[in-house]
């Protein structure tokens, strides 16, 4: 296969290089001919090909490549893309979900780059060990450098443009380190920056700077060596070193292998990030929630090849740190720019293989350090789910079209989002949502307040009503009411029922459940109800006022003035609930009973808003919501 | 560029007429105007690109809501056995040319000192301790755990005591969490200066 390869190369370049000798097998008119038909794009071919096959002349071929399926990507998404606070990430998800092949195509973009790096990386290894980084008095290694240091500052400039948490928060503290480096540290900052606090004119700025000055400084880089490789092949050829075709169809192999290992690459990094980084796609990571300065991202952390340089930053504490943020970056790029000139001794290259090696094994060790303490840590992975739950609910809100106001106000309004950061922070020093505190964690105060997860459902009434759930820990077990009225009442009129007394109770729970309107209780609403639940909760309604006399002490339905105990009128409805956490001790509620909860609305602790998104999100009352999960949770019959 | 032309033109001139001259007065406009667009264009380019330097932003220093007094929350909201709650800060801040309403723009750490004093003296500033929640070492925000009463980043781990002060042995951060001037007003509400500082460095350098 490989020898047919360099075969027909061959055969195709051939008149160029065999100067008359092609008469042999056709006319010598034919010969002529075809002599001038081949020899243009040969003749090209031979200008720019080595006299001999190299793998570095592979590479360039490939990072060619590279760039160019980074510029063809870059159009197709820039064509989609809006930097600005409000549209950027609303452009992001546009492409990722709603452009035809717009998933893959940043994919593309977004892997390639990565793999593009790696690739550079790679090429200038290889120059110091073939001993070619002294070509052209180290001309060409320089350019290289340059080349390199050109696309990382691309690829980190790009990272801001999705404007989502991660690309927010990683650029944040990169320019914060940067602003803290001695001399023009802050200039630098605020030039990259734009503005500060990051804003519109950060993304306008990174826009610029990743599509419309690095490119151009690439190609003028790539022409640059262009212009070094003719001058040097002429010097060549002049000094009477003719390329072969065998070396020419050698060339055209061993580019042909580099291209395909790294178009494997670009694939397999994709299938990297899903077994490394929990994706569920092949393409660039999914987005994360949309940029929010006043968040809490524990998660940030710095792309994959300035790892190492974070996890150095923890051993370089206190004042130490510049060590760690210039001197150590310093003293290596002086190292890497030194390199040229002590590999024209033979002691210096000796000594720039080790020292190269050295601080190789170096960096790739403390990026598998940093990598790894993350990949254990069992806070971080927590965080870190949240944060990727929090951008696929972005995600999947938006499909249903983003308001004006953008993708932040959006999800700052999802009752789903910002129940558990409410109820975490407020509510959950008493309180539990199925056993946690809202975002999975449990909480370091013990638990001394009703568990809330599906709050007013009908198994969730079912436990309030048992004695022993009712006294337990999940329920009211932690506070005054564990020896109150109710618990007198449940262990004496509540237990030891005869059928027709479970059946009416039964019927009680069905009916004040139905109260609550919960949006994964249909089968009780009122307009979907079948006639025989209709008749159930009428008789449900019956048997609380007459047959249980919860009227005594509840309000229910009829205006009652000496009410003592919660109104039933409702009951674990929206309004119910709001006005319960606006003010718990409302004469309505609990009245002078109430325990310790306090009033937050009237105690001004959260707002009216934040009461109603915690209020939908124990009721569960939030677009694409599926039905909790009560067979799994502690509500399930005979759970505890 | 221009000086060659003319030389150029200044060898040919004995010989020339009236065609050289005005050859010279066209290349030495052509020149000018070249040279002249280039320069124009640079600078806008070069302008833009130093815009941010400008100590006078098109948004006032104020519209960033950095640096004046902005109500956080009230006193009976903070703990009283001295835990640190995290608020947000909220204030109507103009990014370029978008004025949002009610909009944080950072986090702020309050706790109640002298926790368990009485009576409490709810105008009193000194009762509130505060610090912006962005950890002087590199930025990242950072938590109070309440087990450990400390304050804890889980960037590079460093730590913080209840105070805000470094503990003894060797921190992360090259400086305490950076302390906001509080002021209450009314009855009980409580207003912080809202700044940023620069992270990474031992001195507190308020962010402009
Ligand atoms: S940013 Fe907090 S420890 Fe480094």
């Amino acid at each position: 296969m490989i020898r047919l390869l360099i075969n027909l190369v061959r055969e195709w370049t051939g008149p160029a290089e065999s100067h008359g000798s092609a008469g042999t097998d056709g006319g010598p008119t034919q010969a002529a001919a075809e002599r001038n038909l081949l020899s243009i794009p040969a003749r090209v071919l031979h200008f720019w090909v080595p006299d001999r096959g190299s793998w570095g002349f592979a590479m360039v071929v490939s990072i060619l490549g590279c760039f160019g399926l980074l510029t063809v990507s870059g159009f197709a998404l820039w064509l989609f893309y809006s930097p600005s606070v409000n549209s950027a990430w609303e452009s992001v998800f546009f492409i990722e979900n709603r452009v035809a092949f717009g998933h893959w195509i940043r994919g593309i973009h977004y892997l390639t780059s990565d793999v593009l790096i790696v690739l550079v990386i790679i090429y200038l290894i290889y120059q110091v060990l073939s001993h070619s980084y002294t070509r052209v008095g180290g001309l060409w290694f320089y350019l290289t450098l340059g080349l390199f240091g050109l696309i990382l500052f691309s690829s980190l400039v790009g990272l801001l443009l999705p404007w989502d948490q991660q690309g927010y928060w990683s650029t944040r503290i990169r320019l914060d380190i940067t602003s803290s480096l001695p001399v023009a540290g802050p200039v630098m900052a605020k030039i990259l920056s734009g503005s500060e606090p990051l804003g519109h004119l950060s993304l306008t700025r990174s826009t610029v700077f990743h599509m419309g000055l690095v490119p151009p400084a690439i190609i003028f880089i790539l022409l640059a060596m262009a212009g070094i490789h003719a001058l040097d092949r002429k010097n060549r050829a002049d000094a009477g070193r003719q390329p072969s075709s065998a070396a020419l169809a050698d060339i055209l192999l061993r580019s042909g292998v580099v291209w395909m290992v790294t178009l494997l690459a670009i694939f397999l990094s994709g299938g990297l990030h899903m077994v490394l980084g929990g994706e569920e796609n092949w393409g660039a990571p999914h987005l994360k929630g949309p940029a929010d300065p006043a968040s809490n991202y524990p998660i940030a952390r710095p792309e994959w090849y300035f790892l190492w340089l974070f996890q150095s930053l923890k051993y370089f504490p206190g004042e130490m740190m510049i060590i760690g943020t210039a001197v150590i970056p310093g003293m290596l790029t002086l190292f890497i720019l030194a390199m040229p000139i002590a590999g024209r001794h033979r002691w210096g290259h000796r000594a720039n293989c080790t020292i190269g090696l050295f601080v190789l094994c170096v960096i790739a060790g403390l990026s598998l350090k940093a990598f790894l303490t993350d990949y254990w840590d069992e806070d971080y992975n927590i965080q870190r789910e949240t944060a990727m739950m929090e951008g696929r609910r972005a995600v999947q809100l938006a499909t249903d079209g983003i308001p004006p106001q953008g993708a932040l106000a959006m999800l700052k309004q999802d009752p789903m989002t910002r129940g558990p950061e409410l109820f975490a922070a407020h509510c959950a020093s008493c309180h539990r949502y199925n056993g946690h505190d809202g975002q999975g964690l449990i909480p370091e105060d013990p638990q001394s307040a009703p568990d809330l997860f599906a709050f007013a459902s009908v198994p969730w009434i079912e436990k309030l009503l048992q004695q022993s759930h009712f006294q337990s820990g999940r329920m009211f077990g932690g506070t005054e009411f564990r020896e109150g009225e109710m618990a007198e009442f449940i262990e004496e009129d509540l237990s030891g029922l005869d059928d027709e007394d479970t059946t009416a109770l039964t019927e009680v729970i069905t009916a004040l459940s139905a109260q609550a309107g919960l949006p994964y209780q249909t089968e009780l609403d009122a307009e979907s109800a079948t006639e025989q639940m209709l008749a159930t909760i009428a008789s449900g309604r019956e048997h609380l006022v007459y047959t249980f006399g919860c009227v005594d002490c509840h309000e229910f339905e009829l205006p009652d003035e000496d009410a003592t105990a919660p109104l039933l009128t409702g009951y674990g409805s929206k309004d119910w609930l709001t006005g319960f956490i606006a003010n718990p001790a409302h004469p309505k509620f609990y009245g002078d009973s109430n325990d310790r909860m306090p009033a937050f609305l009237d105690e001004s602790i959260l707002t009216e808003e934040q009461i109603g998104l915690l209020a939908d999100w124990i009721r569960q009352d939030w677009k694409f919501a599926p039905a909790p999960d009560i067979a799994g949770s502690w509500l399930k019959p005979d759970g505890n | 560029m221009e000086s060659r032309e003319k030389t150029d033109i200044g060898k040919s001139n004995g010989a020339g007429g009236p065609a050289t001259r005005r050859k010279f007065f066209g290349a030495t406009l052509l020149g000018t105007g070249v040279l002249g667009a280039a320069a124009a264009a640079f600078g806008g380019l070069i302008t833009g690109l130093l815009q941010p330097l400008h100590r006078r932003q098109p948004a006032g220093a104020d519209d960033t809501g950095t640096g004046a007094f902005l109500f956080v929350t009230r006193f009976e909201n903070l703990p009283e056995d001295g835990t640190a709650m995290r608020f947000p800060v909220i204030t109507d801040p103009v990014d370029a040319w978008t004025r949002y309403q009610s909009r944080s723009i950072g986090n702020v750490f309050l706790r109640r000192v002298k926790a368990g004093t009485e009576p409490v003296d709810r105008m009193d500033p000194s009762m509130v301790a505060a610090w912006n929640a962005r950890c002087p070492h590199a930025g990242c925000t950072v938590n109070f755990r309440r087990q450990e009463m400390d304050f804890f980043c889980h960037c590079h781990e460093s730590r913080f005591l209840a105070d805000g002060s470094l503990p003894g042995e060797r921190s992360h951060s090259p400086r305490p969490l950076d302390s906001l001037e509080v002021q209450i007003r009314g009855d009980g509400e409580i207003w912080i200066r809202f700044q940023q500082f620069q992270v990474g460095t031992p001195e507190k350098k308020p962010l402009t």
